[in-house]
């Protein structure tokens, strides 16, 4: 007799979480955190379109599909052409030395798995502690999950001379749920860039729940760039949890292409004084890609500075969703903190949701936020168009130069031709 | 003398209203024509319906230019076959670099004519040229199109499009609107370096002042978007003694 199932989507997660932990799963220091973690995933469940801020964002139906969990194959790295960087790579979420390139790191520049990484206490004392299980259900559940992840800690005073390049090769034949985790610990006056992408090998489907924390200390310096090449059949969720020091500086360069569906929460705890944070992202999506950006920049201490500019081009049926929340808190004084949100569509099926929610408690502060979402300039076109240039030749060279805009903050050279490429088969 | 343009008994209209009442007007090449006219008598109408803006109807009448149908044709494929409209209005394109639509701007219309595309440093090279006869500042070309450009320095980089696309045709509307004594000056001497034998200009003004410094073969006056006097350099000079209403005044009937 078949067993009927029709418990809640969760439990299934649930009784996942039980099988996976008796099969050599959390380990080591991270058990207790595991354990809390998936008590309180068990409390709140996944988000709904109840939910205030997953209004716009129906995830149901990628949750109520069934994946596994899979052990990496054996598979190659493409890596980013051009990006001349150390590299980390990870496969189906567990870290592949065989295909990372660590050699010549300085000393004081440390990049390692998480499984069995150097320093116990760096990790129990920063892994979950700046991704907040208690408020978001995918982070409760990534980390209920944990295993293994990335752990890059830069030493005080030490400025790495590359970037580090994550890798996530996603490799299986049935749907895959994978949970990339990363620590980034950049200690006093550290400076370090970070690129990060996904390649997905294989045309299954998968869902991928990758939770970042980044520690900024005091007058380090940290970008971090994600690069992401969606298929329609992949489905992402990232909580990106940035905590930043006295002088800090923080630098976030997001661009999400296709996928179907993508959520990105970036949140920021600028927690001391003068921290300078810029967040800046590009989506492209067409046919029915669903792209959601959302930000949180808490403002806890006075005298920091914000500065928020996304950008996308939404074709066919695809929706954006951008949704900026600023809270400057009481003695938060002398905060300037700026969003802007542009939207371009190209269609009259293509939607764009654009929600900023600012909270100011303080008095003295400069916040500002606008919005556009449009069509392309006709203006522009026939302007273009009456110089000889073709109507398509016309669409590309004014998309490509809003886009543009974003690509080239990136203060990796090497992205931008990469990224323009994307563009351009984007638009073709 | 070879016809570049022949227009016969042109109408449109913008939402329903007629704004060109049947326009008769031939160009040839090496001529240049100015029409006046005053505010809203349809002068900026007759430019854009010849550059191809979809925005007006046409309603009737004929426009052969080199022997085919203007009318037939899109805006940008008209640009590919030498006609140039200098924007009353340019249009800031903020992000889009200044030389790459250059590039994409002559590689077009030479890829119609059958040439090989230019090369970047071929392009710049031709730009410089071209920015200096027409006394350019050489850094705007650095910019995004005409991005916080100065009125002056937007019809200015105009007229560089015109000396860098080398049409058969170029219409000026208004090309000396917002232009203080010095710029007209230097922006005229620009024009009339580009004026050939094979190519023709069409200059849209309000003013006369424009003709003391780009001296029209042809002067025609617009009135209710009919060419109602035709003449030669004198009519400008008449027009500017008497005012528009003189003109109004001894319509024939």
């Amino acid at each position: 007799m078949p067993i009927v199932m029709d418990h809640r989507v969760e439990d299934r997660f649930l009784a996942a979480y039980e099988r996976y932990q008796s099969m050599n799963g959390t380990s080591g220091p991270l058990s207790d955190l595991s354990q809390k973690a998936i008590e309180r995933f068990a409390e709140v469940g996944f988000p709904t379109r109840k939910n205030e801020s997953w209004k716009y964002t129906n995830i149901t139906p990628v949750i109520n599909r069934t994946y596994q969990i899979a052990d990496p194959e054996t598979t190659t790295v493409d890596g980013i052409e051009g990006l001349d960087a150390y590299r980390a790579v990870f496969v189906n979420g567990l870290f592949a030395p065989e295909h990372s390139i660590l050699d010549g790191l300085p000393s004081g520049a440390v990049v390692e798995s998480l499984h069995g990484a150097s320093e116990d206490d760096l990790i129990q004392t920063h892994v979950g502690t700046y991704a907040d299980y208690h408020q978001e259900p995918f982070t409760a559940l990534n980390t209920a999950f944990l295993k293994d992840g990335v752990v890059i800690r830069v030493s005080s005073g030490v400025k790495l001379d590359r970037p580090v390049h994550i890798i996530h090769v996603i490799t299986a034949d049935q749907p895959i749920l994978v949970q990339p985790r990363t620590l980034i610990h950049a200690g006093e006056g550290a400076s370090i860039q970070v690129v990060y992408s996904t390649e997905l090998k294989g045309s299954t489907s998968a869902l991928i729940n990758a939770v970042t924390e980044i520690h900024v200390s005091k007058e380090a310096q940290v970008e971090f760039s994600d690069l992401q090449i969606g298929t329609p059949t992949t489905s992402r969720v990232t909580n990106l949890s940035v905590y930043q020091q006295n002088q800090s500086k923080f630098q976030s360069d997001v661009f999400t292409f296709g996928g179907e569906i993508t959520r990105n929460n970036l949140s920021i705890h600028a927690d001391a004084e003068h921290c300078e944070s810029l967040l800046h992202g590009l989506f492209m999506a067409r046919e029915k890609s669903h792209i959601d950006n959302s930000t949180f920049v808490d403002h806890a201490k006075p005298n920091c500075m914000s500065s928020e500019y996304y950008k996308g081009i939404l074709d066919e049926d695809a929706v954006g969703v951008f949704h900026g929340q600023v809270l400057v808190r009481e003695d938060a004084q002398l905060i300037n903190a700026y969003q802007t949100n542009r939207s371009i569509l190209l269609t009259d099926t293509a939607r764009m949701f654009s929600k900023p929610a600012l909270e100011i408690y303080a008095d003295d502060v400069k916040c500002s936020h606008g919005a556009t979402t449009g069509q392309l300039d006709k203006e522009g076109l026939f302007y273009l168009r009456s110089r000889g240039i073709h109507e398509k030749d016309a669409r590309r060279l004014m998309l490509t130069s809003f886009a543009g805009d974003i690509i080239e903050k990136s203060p990796i050279q090497a992205l931008h031709e990469v990224i323009y490429g994307h563009v351009d088969r984007m638009l073709s | 003398m070879k016809s570049i343009l022949n227009i016969q008994g042109l109408k449109a209209s913008v939402e329903g209203m007629p704004i060109l009442n049947g326009v008769n007007l031939s160009i040839n090449a090496g001529e240049v024509h100015a029409i006046m006219g005053p505010n809203g008598s349809g002068k900026s109408t007759l430019a854009s319906v010849l550059a191809g803006n979809e925005d007006y109807e046409i309603d009737g009448g004929t426009v052969d230019y080199l022997g085919t149908d203007l009318l037939d044709m899109d805006v940008d494929e008209r640009a590919r076959e030498g006609v140039f409209l200098a924007f009353q209005y340019p249009v800031e394109l903020p992000g889009v670099s200044t030389m790459n639509f250059l590039k994409q701007a002559v590689n077009s219309v030479r890829e119609h004519q059958g040439l090989e595309p230019l090369k970047a440093a071929a392009l710049l090279r031709l730009a410089r040229e071209k920015a200096a006869l027409i006394e350019l500042d050489a850094r705007l070309k650095q910019r995004s199109v005409n991005q916080g450009f100065s009125g002056g320095e937007k019809k200015r980089n105009e007229i560089f499009q015109l000396a860098m696309l080398e049409p058969t045709l170029a219409i000026l509307d208004e090309t000396d609107s917002g232009l203080d004594i010095d710029a007209l000056r230097s922006v005229s001497n620009g024009v009339n370096q580009l004026r050939t034998p094979d190519r023709g200009f069409l200059v849209i003004t309000h003013y006369q002042r424009l003709l003391d410094y780009l001296v029209p073969d042809f002067v025609h006056v617009m009135v209710n978007g009919k060419l109602v006097r035709s003449g030669g350099r004198e009519l400008a000079l008449e027009l500017e003694e008497h005012g528009y209403d003189w003109i109004q005044d001894h319509l024939p009937e």
